[in-house]
């Protein structure tokens, strides 16, 4: 697979996507039923190259957002963003530039080309050229003109308003992931055809359900009595702190009642060395091992407790579908997640949506359910697993 | 954006997850959307928006996003008993959270507005109240449902120091 992607693969890729999309229902707030993907507009590197391409979505004449889609493998994914509630109108925008270059006091008018460049991945800029060679790039929206790049500073370490290349600047090692990645992820987008369609492609339920048993979208797992999820309900519980700083009590309290170890919070803290409900503490940062040590101890050793220390989501994801429940750290406060959810789709910018279903001792005395917290806006400090010694 | 138009976004935003399934209401608890409230950083800044979903008096849950809109987490009071949701008003009405904290802290002190924040984490939504005695010192404290307790800092403490 070469690096970079004729028009018609991105197209064609990024119809699936969104069709994948549509079909899990995976983007909250943007309904893509019925939408038409247009063509779109030729993202270009600083370079030169094409990057991506931006692709109105329109309900009739409706506007329901916009998708970028990859034209290069650097990015890993085809994908890169939608937009719900979002408007592209590339003609406009020149029309704008335009009218910009012509209030500028020695405005270059010698053009015969205009392009819209990620100058500063994804900042885009209006760039008027003349031969092939540019004569000026005025930021979007600002039409300010954007410097040449400086030359001294280290790749992929641009200043702010600052021009970057990815193609030219990305280490090679990245790049080399990156298409690896893409090339696996477009091999599995494969198993899914697309019907052959006269005047552009448009998303539909029905475009690809009969692929649906062969692929996985939306993957979302929560505890169950036993691995059995089939036959086996859901199966963990709240427990509210008691205190204003019991949160590591209660969320060992947690899994601990998931394993039938019933224990009082009170019980547990003694065990930590939190205090009493009168005069209760925390559990300072240098005992945080404390937590497996107590999960061990309390389940006299049936429970082989362990320590993670900046978990991946992936080591949740591998706990929750063993049926095991797990204690997270984030700064200054304790909780048990018990599920999770992902995409593999990239929504409005940022990773995939990458969720857990934690079950947060805070408020005291209540306690919450959170479904979902973002794990990407999240500092995740430990997780402590824990699993039972079978024979 | 001024802060009103942030507040229509962020409405708008919550009602588009609702409708999408992304949030998910516990069963049989008619809930309303209320009003954002914008949850600020230590530092002042706006770090966050929560929408607390209200069933009559109660608090049944309440929707996190970022400036930017992304959905942060959505949180069921209780677990979405209806026996161990919290009263609203514990949580909402700020002169019952400012009757909670000047019992807490005692009789002289002139209290401030209160401020919706969060307690090491972001995930730990309280409203602060500072208390400023006669003599001038300032104390500053929390209140949580409930709960009521006096800012203790920043220390290396998962849930924190002692009280």
């Amino acid at each position: 697979m070469d690096q970079t992607l004729h028009v018609a693969e991105v197209h064609r890729l990024g119809a699936i996507e969104l069709n994948l999309f549509n079909l899990a229902n995976s983007l909250p707030g943007m309904s893509l039923e019925g939408a038409r993907i247009d063509p779109g507009t030729a993202i270009y590197d600083p370079t030169g190259e094409v990057l991506f391409y931006r692709v109105p979505l329109r309900n009739g004449e409706v506007s329901i957002g916009y998708a970028d889609i990859a034209a290069h493998t650097l990015f890993g994914e085809p994908l890169l963003a939608t937009a719900p509630d979002a408007t592209w109108d590339a003609d406009a925008w020149i029309a704008q530039a335009r009218t910009a270059l012509l209030r500028m006091p020695t405005a270059p008018l010698n053009y015969d080309e205009v392009r819209l460049v990620a100058y500063s991945f994804p900042k885009l800029a209006v760039q008027f050229l003349a031969g092939g060679k540019e004569v000026v790039m005025l930021e979007l929206a600002t039409w300010a003109v954007v410097p040449p790049t400086d030359r001294n500073r280290r790749p992929m370490e641009p200043g702010n308003f600052e021009r970057f290349s990815l193609i030219e600047e990305m280490p090679g090692e990245r790049k080399r992931d990156a298409h690896a990645r893409f090339e696996d992820h477009v091999n599995r987008l494969n198993r899914a055809q697309l019907p052959a369609t006269t005047g552009g492609i448009v998303i539909s339920k029905a475009t690809l359900s009969p692929a649906l048993g062969v692929l996985s979208l939306f993957d979302t797992e929560d505890l169950h009595y036993s691995t059995r999820s089939t036959d086996h309900h859901t199966c963990y519980e709240l427990r509210g702190q008691e205190t204003n700083v019991w949160c590591v009590a209660a969320s060992v309290q947690m899994v601990l009642d998931f394993y039938r170890y019933n224990y009082t919070q009170s019980r547990i803290a003694q065990q930590l060395g939190l205090g009493t409900l009168a005069n209760p503490n925390g559990l300072p940062y240098a005992r945080d091992n404390d937590v497996a040590v107590a999960l061990n101890a309390m389940s006299s050793n049936a429970l082989t407790a362990t320590m993670l220390t900046t978990p991946p989501f992936s080591a949740y994801t591998a706990e929750i579908r063993a049926n095991r429940p797990l204690i997270s750290f984030i700064p200054g406060h304790s909780r048990s997640v018990a599920g999770y959810t992902q995409s593999r789709f990239v929504i409005l910018g940022g990773t995939g949506y990458e969720g857990l279903l934690v079950y947060d001792p805070w408020p005291p005395n209540v306690g919450v359910i959170t479904r979902w917290e973002n794990f990407n806006t999240q500092t995740y400090r430990r997780a402590f697993t824990a699993h039972v010694s079978t024979i | 954006m001024d802060e009103s138009g942030q507040r229509a976004s962020v409405t708008r935003r919550v009602r588009e997850l609702l409708e999408s399934g992304f949030y998910q209401l516990p069963p049989g608890v008619p809930a309303v959307a209320g009003e954002p409230l914008a949850v600020h950083a230590p530092d002042g800044a706006i770090h966050s928006w929560m929408v607390p979903f209200t069933a009559a008096t109660k608090l049944v849950a309440w929707a996190q996003l970022s400036p930017s809109l992304d959905p942060l987490r959505f949180s069921v009071l209780g677990g979405g008993r209806k026996d161990a949701l919290p009263d609203a008003a514990d949580w909402l009405d700020s002169s019952q959270i400012l009757a909670m904290v000047a019992a807490a802290a005692g009789a002289g002190p002139v209290l401030s507005v209160p401020v919706l924040t969060y307690d090491r984490d972001p995930s730990r939504l309280v409203w602060m109240v500072e208390s400023c005695a006669p003599g001038g010192a300032v104390r500053r404290w929390f209140s949580a449902g409930r709960s009521v307790w006096e800012d203790a800092g920043d220390e290396e403490v998962t849930g924190g120091p002692p009280r």
